[in-house]
């Protein structure tokens, strides 16, 4: 609906001026830090995965929880594909109390520590957080960094608890854009249990 | 999750430079983040990357203890109480597999304040191999008495074209 004339009457008596449009409202300033979609798995998911990823921002960032159901503990590892290709990809954590890094070429980037396994103890779940540089570019090579971490509250042996360190270059990826990013429950045939969530979020530059 | 992250400048370099500098920060958010991603013409496959605040490179301006590994290079830490820059760690370098640039992320809490200052950052670099490729994580106290206002970053030799550098401005609710 259109205003088309205001009227001097009882209604628009001692009313402030303002000399902006604002009128005494703090001005909205859109963040530049933006949710693009979230994923969270129903239970029994072998892979989640962000498509179509658009390439209007600068950086990428994906914020997540996981924890499988398989009988196997998957050494505590998030398996993600870039684009579905390959990648070289290094880690740096603590399982328990032992420090091991570790490097391979592989179809996946492996983020250790991020899920927990179906053994853990019940309600937990890994976390990671990782980043991706100019993930549009066509000239780069895209170099990842990932931070996760998972806690059996007190548990301890074989349940692949720990924090980590990690880092891939997306070499299946090549200097193409990357637009698709899937997570998978790895090679050992578990799948997600449903609360799994993985938020992808764009930072514009 | 922030909801005011704001763009305050960006530098994607179109020719090598041997340091990056934002200046003229404002003071008006909580805590700025920077990230960077970078390759360095040092003639080998790591390079290494610092940074300082305000002009100010006196040797007791900053401390920092820093965690980093490698795979073929094991792991290492470090501690230092009186130095004259924040070290980063490794960038790529310019023998490093051709277009991989090592990706960083800094983050400065608390950074308009007169008193001490602290920061954590992130660094790594990859190779297209199982045997290289580090990360290394920081954390670093500035012991200079005014706000920051401007951050310089060196590189080893020259930082690469194509190397791009955003920071931004965290405001809290």
């Amino acid at each position: 609906m259109a205003i088309t004339s205001i009227k001097t009457g009882s209604s628009f008596t001692n009313l402030k001026k303002y000399n902006d449009f604002l009128a005494g409202n703090a001005p909205f300033i859109p963040t530049d830090f933006e949710s693009i979609a979230t994923l969270t798995a129903a239970g029994g998911e072998a892979s989640l995965t962000f498509s179509s990823i658009p390439g209007t921002y600068k950086h990428l960032q994906i914020r997540g929880i996981g924890r499988l159901n398989g009988t196997s503990e998957g050494y505590g590892y998030s398996y993600i594909h870039f684009n579905g290709g390959p990648q070289a990809t290094h880690g740096l954590f603590v399982h328990g109390t032992t420090v091991t890094i570790d490097g391979t070429t592989s179809a996946y980037y492996q983020i250790p520590n991020a899920m927990a396994p179906s053994n853990a103890p019940t309600g937990t779940y890994g976390a990671l957080i990782i980043d991706i540089h100019d993930y549009a570019s066509t000239t780069k090579l895209k170099t990842v960094r990932g931070f996760s971490g998972y806690n059996t509250n007190g548990a301890a042996a074989t349940y692949y608890h720990g924090v980590g360190l990690s880092s891939a270059l997306a070499t299946g990826l090549g200097t193409s854009a990357l637009t698709s990013v899937q997570i998978t429950s790895g090679p050992f045939g578990e799948k997600f249990v449903a609360g799994s969530t993985y938020a992808l979020y764009g930072i514009k530059g | 999750m922030p909801n005011t992250y704001q763009l305050i400048s960006s530098n994607v370099l179109s020719s090598n430079v041997a340091s990056v500098t934002f200046s003229s920060i404002p003071a008006t958010y909580t805590d700025l983040v920077m990230r960077w991603s970078v390759r360095d013409s040092n003639v080998s496959v790591n390079a290494n990357n610092f940074i300082y605040y305000n002009g100010n490179s006196s040797t007791t301006s900053y401390s920092q203890t820093y965690f980093r590994g490698g795979n073929s290079n094991g792991v290492s830490s470090t501690r230092n109480t009186d130095d004259n820059d924040i070290y980063l760690g490794y960038n790529n370098g310019s023998t490093s597999t051709s277009n991989t640039f090592s990706s960083g992320e800094l983050y400065i809490p608390n950074y308009a304040s007169t008193s001490t200052r602290p920061m954590s950052s992130f660094l790594a670099n990859e190779e297209n191999s199982t045997s290289s490729g580090w990360m290394h994580i920081n954390a670093g106290l500035y012991r200079g008495t005014n706000a920051i206002t401007s951050i310089t970053l060196t590189a080893s030799v020259n930082f690469l074209a194509n190397s791009s550098f955003y920071l931004y401005g965290i405001s809290k609710s």
